[in-house]
């Protein structure tokens, strides 16, 4: 795979953050206003945005690849179709959640406190009904909940924050939402080599080649599945928790030819 | 029935059990001076559970204001002791 230089990939990828704080920032404010003047019924207006934000990403990871700055290939995403599911996904990257939001219909996301108050993204996400993740709990597991029953497919990264590498510990929010809502659940995983967009990088640390990502859908599964659903909801958790890290452990994707040797 | 109000002591070995049965905590992880949080991996939503257990024991609902001051075991004995006597 030939890559172009990184004295190219720098200013570009410069050029890509920046089109994207604008991108986020314009679409919340022109999506804000048409919104504000036609007044559609809410439900309408949270499709409308999200199928907005979709076609964005799409243009956006479009914009990447045709600046030579990524490629990357998706699998299984046809299941995804319908809706209600846990989506439950690993996060190496900055790019994950774009990759995702492009890739997937009607997708409600669990976005980090900062992300939903930042002034850029912020107005948007609120738009989108993205539910932040506060420090209490209860309030996220509630509008998840909510979420699922109303059918939108909810996305979480239950790692919290970006990490790469194994033995990487969930918080147990995705589990909790999972024991409490009883909805399938479709792990998800991501891999990008080489590592670039972590959480220490800065945005002109790009990596020595173009990264490659890759999206794959696993098969969905429900709780009671993969664990004892008649133990209490604590343990519930716990154990189904330990099975997600199991599940999206770096190491076990398919095609994987020990990268990193 | 008349019942006693449980003891403090009572009110402890409860929490211990409803840690052993509801997160499968060892028994021998808890005192009353381990941190919920931090020694006992319990969180915000694990905490609900607590409280939901806590009514069997007190017979009415225990709502703890500033749940998250509550740091330990025994400050969570402390509190739930403080609801049984508030009557």
């Amino acid at each position: 795979m030939k890559s172009l230089p990184r004295a190219w990939r720098v200013p570009a990828t410069g050029f890509s953050f920046l089109v994207f704080g604008c991108g986020a920032l314009v679409l919340g404010l022109v999506l804000g206003a048409w919104l504000f003047i036609r007044r559609p019924a809410p439900d309408s207006r949270v499709r409308l945005v999200r199928s907005a934000i979709r076609s964005m990403c799409k243009v956006y990871i479009g914009m990447l690849k045709g600046m030579g700055l990524l490629t990357y290939h998706y699998e299984g995403f046809d299941t995804l179709q319908s809706n209600g599911k846990l989506i439950v996904a690993n996060h190496p990257t900055l790019l994950d959640a774009v990759f995702l939001m492009a890739l997937i219909p009607n997708a409600a996301f669990i976005v980090k406190a900062a992300m939903a108050n930042h002034p850029f993204t912020g107005g948007i996400a609120r738009l989108a009904g993205y539910i932040p993740n506060n420090e209490d709990g209860i309030d996220l597991l509630e509008n998840a909940v909510n979420a699922l029953q109303r059918g939108d497919a909810l996305v979480i990264f239950p790692a919290g924050t970006r990490t790469t590498g194994r033995g990487v510990k969930f918080k147990r929010g995705a589990a909790n939402i999972a024991v409490a809502s009883r909805c399938p659940i479709v792990p998800l995983r991501i891999r990008c080599q080489p590592a670039t967009l972590g959480k220490n990088d800065k945005w002109y640390h790009v990596p020595p080649r173009k990264p490659h990502f890759e999206f794959y859908v696993l098969p969905e599964f429900a709780v009671q599945d993969v664990i004892d659903s008649n133990r209490p909801t604590g343990v519930q958790a716990r154990h189904l928790n330990q099975y997600l890290e199991t599940c999206l452990e770096p190491d076990e994707l398919p095609g994987n030819s020990s990268a990193g040797a | 029935m008349q019942s006693e109000k449980p003891t403090r002591e009572d009110v402890y070995q409860f929490v211990v059990r409803v840690l052993q049965e509801q997160f499968e905590l060892d028994a021998d992880s808890v005192n009353e001076d381990v941190d919920l949080r931090e020694d006992l991996d319990i969180d915000s939503i694990d905490a609900v559970n607590i409280l939901i257990e806590l009514k069997a024991l007190t017979n009415k609902k225990v709502a703890i204001e500033n749940f998250h001051q509550i740091r330990t075991v025994r400050d969570l004995v402390d509190a739930v002791c403080k609801v049984i006597n508030e009557d």
